[in-house]
Parts: C-alpha cells; structure tokens; sequence
C-alpha cells in the first residue's frame, strides 16, 4: 500500500510538473507581441533551414548581366555587386548568422552561468578566484583577442562561434553570480541543506531556476550581440568568407555600395533587426513569466 | 529709454513719446545698418585678402603617413603625396615620363656630359637658387648626408636600390658633387634622385644626429626644414596635416596659400565629402564609386593609364602550383576579360605579364592568355588531376584546394574572389578564402609564405620599370613573396642594371617579360588606370609616375 502511494505520488509529481510547465508557456504568450515575435522567428528558422528548396537561385552564383540590380519581381531583394541574388544570400545567410548567435550565446551563457553558480554559491576563495578571473576577461580589449585566435585558427563557422563565447561568459557569470549571493541566502535554500540537500541539487534544482530570468534576458541580448560582433570580424577579414554567407558579411560587403545600392545593407540589416528584436521580445515574455512563477511559488 | 516730456495734454504726451521712440528706433537701424556695413567691409576685406593670398586646398587622404621623413619606411603612397608637396629632389618625372631637371640644374647625360662615357662617373650641378625653408642653400653636403643615412644599417631606409651601387661621393664644390659608381647603373637617376621616397635630408638638421636616431627623430613628424613649394604647419594626428607656402621655394609661387592633408580612412565618407565639397582632391578613387562622382558639380575625374597592374602572385612552394601547366589553366580558366569590363567598366586594360603599355619595357609581341575553361581543364588532365565524386579535382588523396587572400575591406578584390571562386569550381578547383587586413597582409602573411596559395593586390611601379621585376620576381629584390626565384630571370636583370641606356635595357627586360608570361610566377590580371577627382579647383594633373602634389604650386580653388 505504502508502494501504491508512492507511485501515484511520482505521477502526481509529473502531473503537477506538466502543468506548471504549460502554465508558463500560457504565461509566455498571453500577449500578441510575443505571437507575433515567435511567429517571426519560426518563420526566419523554416526560411533557413529549407534554404536550399526556397531559394530562387543558387548561392554563389554570379550573373554578370545583373550585377547590382535594385529589387524586382526577378530578384525580390536585388542583387550583389557580382549578380548574385541577395534573397538567396539573405536565406543561406540566415543559417549562418543565426547558428553563430544562438550557439555562441547558448555557450556563453552555459560557461558564464557555471562559472558564476560556483562563485555566487560556494564563496570564499572560489569566488575570489572565478570573480577575479571574469575581471581579467572583461579587461582584456576583446577585438585584440578574436583577431589573435582567428589568426590563429582560421576564419570558420565553429572558430567564430568559440571567440565570441570566449568574449562574452563573463555578464552571464556577473548576473548568475549575483543571483546566486542573493537566493543562496533565503530560507528554502537554507530549509533544503537542512533536510540534507547536496550542494549540485542545491544549485541545479533549488537555486539556478530561480536565476534564470536575468540569464535569459541577458543571452537573448547576447544572441543579437554575436550576430553583430561577426559582422564587426567580417569588417576586418577575421570573419565569414565565401562560399559561407552570413549577414555580417552581406553588410559588411553593403558599406560600398551604400549609396549606389542601398538595398544591399537594408535587407540583410533588416534581418538582423528584427531577429534582434524578435528574439529580445521572447526573452521578455519568459522573464516575465519566471519572475511570477519565482514569486507564486517561493523557490521549489 | 524714453524722455518723457511733462506735457498736460495727453495726446501732446503720446506724440512726444511717439516721436521720440521714432528717433530711437531710427537711431538703432542706423547704428545697425553702420555695424552691417563695417561687417560686410570687413568679411569682404578677409575675402579679398584670403582670394589675394590664394585660399586653401584640401586634398582627402585615404590613408594616415606614418612619419614625413623622405628617407624612411615604410613605402606608402600617401605618404608620398604630402612628402611631394614639400621635398624636391633632382629630378622629376612629369607625366610623360619624362626625367626632369628640378633641384639640379640639367639632367646628367653622356651627351652633355653630366655621365662619362664607361657610365661610372656622375657629375650634378645644383641649381643655385635652391635654398631650405629655413633660408638656407641647398647644397652638396645635403645630398651627401642622405647618402651617408640611407646606406647606414641602422636607418630604416625605404629603399637603398641605386644606392648601393654608388663606390665614391666627392663634393666638388657647394653646388656641384661627382659620383663614381661600382658598375654602371642605368637606373641610378629614377630610383636615387627622382621621387621622394626616398628624398633628400637637410643637412642642418641631420648633420650631428646618430643614424639610430634617425628612425626616432622629432623630424619625422615635425619636419621644420624643407625645399619644397610648400613646408610643414602642423600635424593633427587622425586629422589632417597642414602646409603652407614655402617663401624660399626657387620656383613660381604657389597659387594656394595652402594645403590641408585631410585624413579620410574611409571611402564612404570621403564620397560624401566631395559631394559636400569638403575636399578639392580625392586620390586613388574606387571604381565603384565612379557614377556617384561624376554626378558631382564641379568634379573632374581623372582616368589615368598607369605603371601598375592588379596580380595573384602564386606561392610555389605549394607542390600543387609547381607545375605550368597547373599555373597556364589557372589564368586561362579566369574570365579576366569580364574583370576588366564588369568589375573595372573597362577603365583597366588585360596584360601579358607584369609591364603594362605605358612602361618602356612592355614587350608587344605578348598577348594576353585568353579566357578558355576548356583548355584549362585539359591543361589540368594533363598535370594528372582527375574530377572526383564530390566536385573537385583529385591527384591520389590530394583535393586541389588553394588558399585565396587579399586585402580585406576592399569591394573589388571582394568581388574578384567570388568570381574567381565561381569559375575555378567550374573546373573542379576549390578556393578557401582567407582576407587579412591590409598591413597584416603586405607586413607578415605575404613574407612569410605561409597560409595563401594566391594572394592577390596591385602593384605600382616607378619610372624604372625593373624596379618592380627586381623586387618581386628576383632574388635581388625582397618581395619575392611567391618565391619564384628564377635564374634566368635573375641573370637578366643583374645584366641589365649594369647597363647605361634604355636602348641597351630594353631588349634584356623584354626577355625578362616573356619568361615572366610562359612561367606565370603570378596570374596576370590587368593594369587598372589611375583614378583621382579634383572638384572646384584649377592646376590638378595626376602623374602616374610620381605623386599627385608633383605639381602642387599649380593648384588653386576656385571657390
């Protein structure tokens, strides 16, 4: 019987989890914006992972007799200063742009948020140490260090995704940090290591869920900011060449043409915009959404 | 201010009151109409004066100097520009390519004289009315003291090629010096005493400075004593540089009182600053720009056949580029036709190896390779390349793939890749595009032979057209980056340096073209003409063998 009740109590636990889980999603999307923002999102992620069966034309394939050609029913965004057409550029460059931001943020954000739970829970001389640690990448002029390493390594995909995570755990260690000096000190913390809680589900179930929406927020800004920091590498030759295509590249490639073709830096400048923006409106709705769940339930 | 009169009629008081606001008032636009009027005297007495004393020139420069000293790395073009404009050296080179007398009185020749008849003694009479801004003559000990620099080890010389073939400097007199030569040296007047890069030191200030020192000196950034029509105001660092006539310059007076070096590190915004007529000169234009700049009142822009020529050299010591035949597909499978006339609007002309039409040395019995994919693809079956299941050319596991780099941030090498990449595929080729930025590129990647299969950039040469064989294709030179290092190439050219006269040169350099267009250390791509922009001001005719500023004392605004 005992046995009975334990399992209807694991069921009921996943019931329960279930819920919670669809509550924050309702939560997330009660407004329009967020429709619209995920909407958006969704349909720039299917444009770029079908690229290939979307695309009008092939990628890298230059039309002499079409070169910098403005928007027309031929070439729905016009076409490069060699005559390829740049929706096509736009969708491949879409897969580019958008791995590099949202890995790059996902692996800073994973090496921030490790680095700062350890500091911001454990203390003493580890928090000297992880904190003085993220001082001394913070100091370091960061467009010194992604020309050294892509020198060194070469300007790929994966190369660029490991600079700028490189370049940029150090605010998500700061706010994780934080958060953790601030909940490691609550009662349901303190209840938790009473009743015997060891300090990784401590961290990992008690404390970092509380600590996630600045976290969020914080890497949704870092998606828009990596998709920039490329372009910034395009700019000096440390950044994405052909045959890949990014959107950093594309504006990169827009700067001479600015006047006599602006539609090369409107379109893909557009893109990264919107994506930005898109993706800073979700990161919103799930901070806010966290932030009252953290509050309703006091810690789990 | 009102005088009120003590009237008891009231409308008495108003009228007064009246009247005297009237007499107020009528002072006031009086006073004002006398203030406006000394204004205007005195705004048209600074125009005159400003229009008397000529006006300013502002010429956008695109890259900042690194120092102004006219002996001293590195080599840059705009340094040479501001440099121009206040150092003179002996000669000249118009833009006939034509050597002529500046700071020496005559050109020195066998005929007059000025070169004995074995081509090992050199006699140079300066002109006497030459003198230093600082009032001072110029003289023999001013050549002298440069020699003395560029030669030391410890001078970070931007070229010692002439200099050192130089065995005995005897000065005969303040203005006359003679200069016996190891072995005749047909070029020794272009590449010693014909630019200002390297130019001539004064004296006076360098007499007692240690050659180490020199690398180091204020001068460098200060330069205080030149012979140039203009000498040096001031130097903004990021901003611009300043120059202003020089009163002992020997020749006519600058028609504009000064010039202002304005640095503009980017095309963008030197494009909106001829549109604003913010600049009178703008140097080394982009191609891209070329209908925005015509569209502009009172622009004039300068299409200029010149000794340079855009080229991927080729890096052999890659085995895969080891092989002609591999180099002769290469330049066959590119469009370079479709470079000239889509990428240049047909402002560059295709060439047969390194000397364009322009240089002396040009050899017309070369033509162009043309552009033929299909001969290209059979040149590579030939060299044992077979078209694997991926695409790409295969020699047993070896894919043919070549590192393509150049400078980056410029459109249309940008463009030029991903066309060469496009054709080269056709073939089964596969490029990896690796751009660094410009000074990495020319200061280590290129030297060092690592990391690029073609590297692409444009060469300009001087008036000595062997100046740019030695350097980049001989193992006389030191930018032989692709490591072509051909003996019979470098047999020629020692030959041919020790040689008195074009008509001796020519043949021997011809022969160096040839070997240069069968065995391809680089792929040829054209020779690009010059293009500059003057907007609202007389005097400006670029000169592809010198610096624009040769003739600077020309130049005036016309607003």
């Amino acid at each position: 019987m005992a046995l009975a009740s334990a399992e209807s109590v694991a069921v009921k636990h996943k019931k329960i989890q279930h819920s919670e889980f669809m509550r924050i999603v309702r939560q997330v999307f009660r407004g329009w914006l967020t429709y619209v923002a995920a909407g958006f999102l969704l349909l720039v992620l299917v444009g770029a992972l079908f690229a290939p069966w979307i695309a009008p034309y092939q990628l890298n394939q230059p039309d002499l007799t079409a070169m910098l050609s403005p928007p027309s029913a031929q070439h729905l965004m016009g076409t490069d200063e060699v005559g390829i057409d740049l929706f096509t550029e736009v969708l491949y460059g879409g897969r580019i742009s958008l791995m590099i931001g949202f890995a790059s943020a996902t692996v800073a954000v994973v090496i921030g948020g490790t680095i700062g739970a350890l500091a911001g829970y454990f203390g003493g001389w580890v928090y000297f140490v992880l904190m003085r640690l993220t001082d001394v990448g913070l100091s370091v002029p960061i467009l010194f260090v992604i020309l050294a390493l892509t020198a060194l390594l070469g300007p790929s995909p994966e190369t660029i995704i490991g600079v700028i995570s490189l370049t940029s755990w150090m605010y998500p260690a700061r706010i994780t940090c934080s958060q953790f000096l601030t909940f490691k000190q609550r009662d349901f913390v303190l209840s938790a290591r009473t009743v015997g809680g060891r300090d990784m589900r401590i961290i990992v179930r008690h404390i970092f869920p509380n600590a996630l929406a600045p976290l969020i927020v914080n890497a949704t800004l870092l998606v828009g900011q990596a998709i920039v920091l490329e372009s910034v590498m395009s700019f000096l030759g440390a950044g994405i060449q052909p045959p890949n295509i990014s959107w950093g590249y594309l504006l990169n490639q827009a700067q001479s043409y600015l006047t006599s073709a602006p539609w090369l830096s409107v379109f893909p400048g557009l893109m990264i915009f919107l994506v930005v923006l898109a993706i800073n409106v979700l990161g919103d709705a799930i901070r806010d959404a966290l932030d009252v769940q953290a509050i309703r339930e006091g810690g789990m | 201010m009102y005088s009120l009169e003590l009237k008891h009629h009231i409308g008495g008081i108003k009228i007064q009151m009246k009247k005297t606001k009237r007499i107020f008032a009528a002072s006031g636009i009086a006073l004002t109409a006398v203030l406006f009027a000394g204004a205007l005297s005195l705004s048209s007495a600074r125009t005159a004066d400003a229009a008397s004393q000529g006006g300013t020139i502002v010429d956008g420069l695109y890259e900042e100097p690194a120092n102004l000293n006219p002996i001293l790395g590195p080599d840059q073009t705009f340094s040479n520009i501001v440099q121009t404009s206040m150092f003179r050296n002996l000669f000249y080179v118009n833009p006939h390519n034509q050597l002529m007398p500046d700071l020496a009185t005559s050109v020195p020749t066998m005929q007059n004289g000025g070169i004995s008849k074995n081509g090992l003694v050199y006699t140079f009479h300066l002109r006497p009315n030459a003198r230093w801004s600082n009032g001072q003559p110029f003289t023999s000990k001013d050549v002298w003291i440069t020699y003395k620099l560029i030669l030391n080890p410890k001078v970070n010389a931007v070229s010692t090629l002439g200099w050192t073939d130089i065995a005995k400097f005897q000065i005969i007199n303040a203005k006359t010096f003679r200069l016996t030569l190891k072995r005749p040296d047909g070029a020794l007047l272009d590449n010693c005493f014909s630019g200002n890069l390297p130019g001539i030191l004064p004296y006076s200030v360098f007499k007692n400075m240690a050659p180490q020192a020199v690398n180091t000196a204020a001068f460098n950034h200060n330069p205080t004593v030149s012979d140039g029509p203009f000498k040096f105001q001031s130097w903004n660092p990021g901003a611009a540089i300043t120059v202003v006539r020089n009163p002992y310059w020997y020749g006519p007076k600058p028609k504009a009182a000064q010039i202002v070096f304005k640095i503009i590190p980017n095309e963008n915004t030197l494009l909106a600053n001829a549109q604003a007529h913010a600049v009178n000169v703008w140097y080394f234009d982009p191609i891209e720009d070329v209908s925005q700049i015509q569209a502009i009142p009172g622009a004039t822009l300068h299409f200029v056949a010149q000794p340079a020529w855009e080229m991927a050299v080729l890096n052999l010591r890659n085995p895969i580029l080891q092989n002609v035949k591999v180099r002769q597909a290469l330049e066959l499978a590119i469009n370079r036709p479709a470079l000239v006339t889509d990428i240049w609007k047909g402002h560059a002309s295709l060439i047969a190896a390194d000397q364009p039409a322009v240089s002396w040395s040009n050899n017309p019995a070369l033509k162009p390779y043309p552009y033929n994919p299909a001969l290209a693809a059979k040149l590579l079956r030939e060299a044992g390349w077979k078209m694997g299941a991926d695409g790409y050319l295969h020699k047993g596991n070896q894919i043919f793939n070549l590192v393509y780099s150049t400078t980056a941030g410029n459109p249309y090498r940008a463009a030029t890749e991903r066309l060469v990449m496009f054709w080269l595929k056709q073939l089964g080729i596969q490029i990896t595009i690796h751009n660094y930025p410009a000074n990495e590129f020319f200061g280590s990647v290129l030297p060092s032979g690592k990391g690029w299969g073609l590297g692409e950039f444009q060469y300009g040469d001087g008036p000595d057209p062997s100046f740019g064989d030695v350097a980049l294709f001989s193992n006389l030179g030191g930018q032989d980056f692709g490591h072509f290092n051909n003996s019979a190439v470098n047999q020629l050219l020692q030959r041919q340096a020790g040689l008195s006269t074009i008509a001796q040169r020519k043949p021997l350099l011809q022969k160096v073209e040839t070997i240069l267009h069968d065995q391809l250390p680089a792929l040829w791509y054209y020779s690009p003409q010059l293009l500059a922009t003057s907007i609202n001001m007389t005097g400006y005719a670029p000169n592809p063998w010198g610096a624009d500023t040769w003739n600077c004392w020309e130049w005036a605004p016309t607003k």
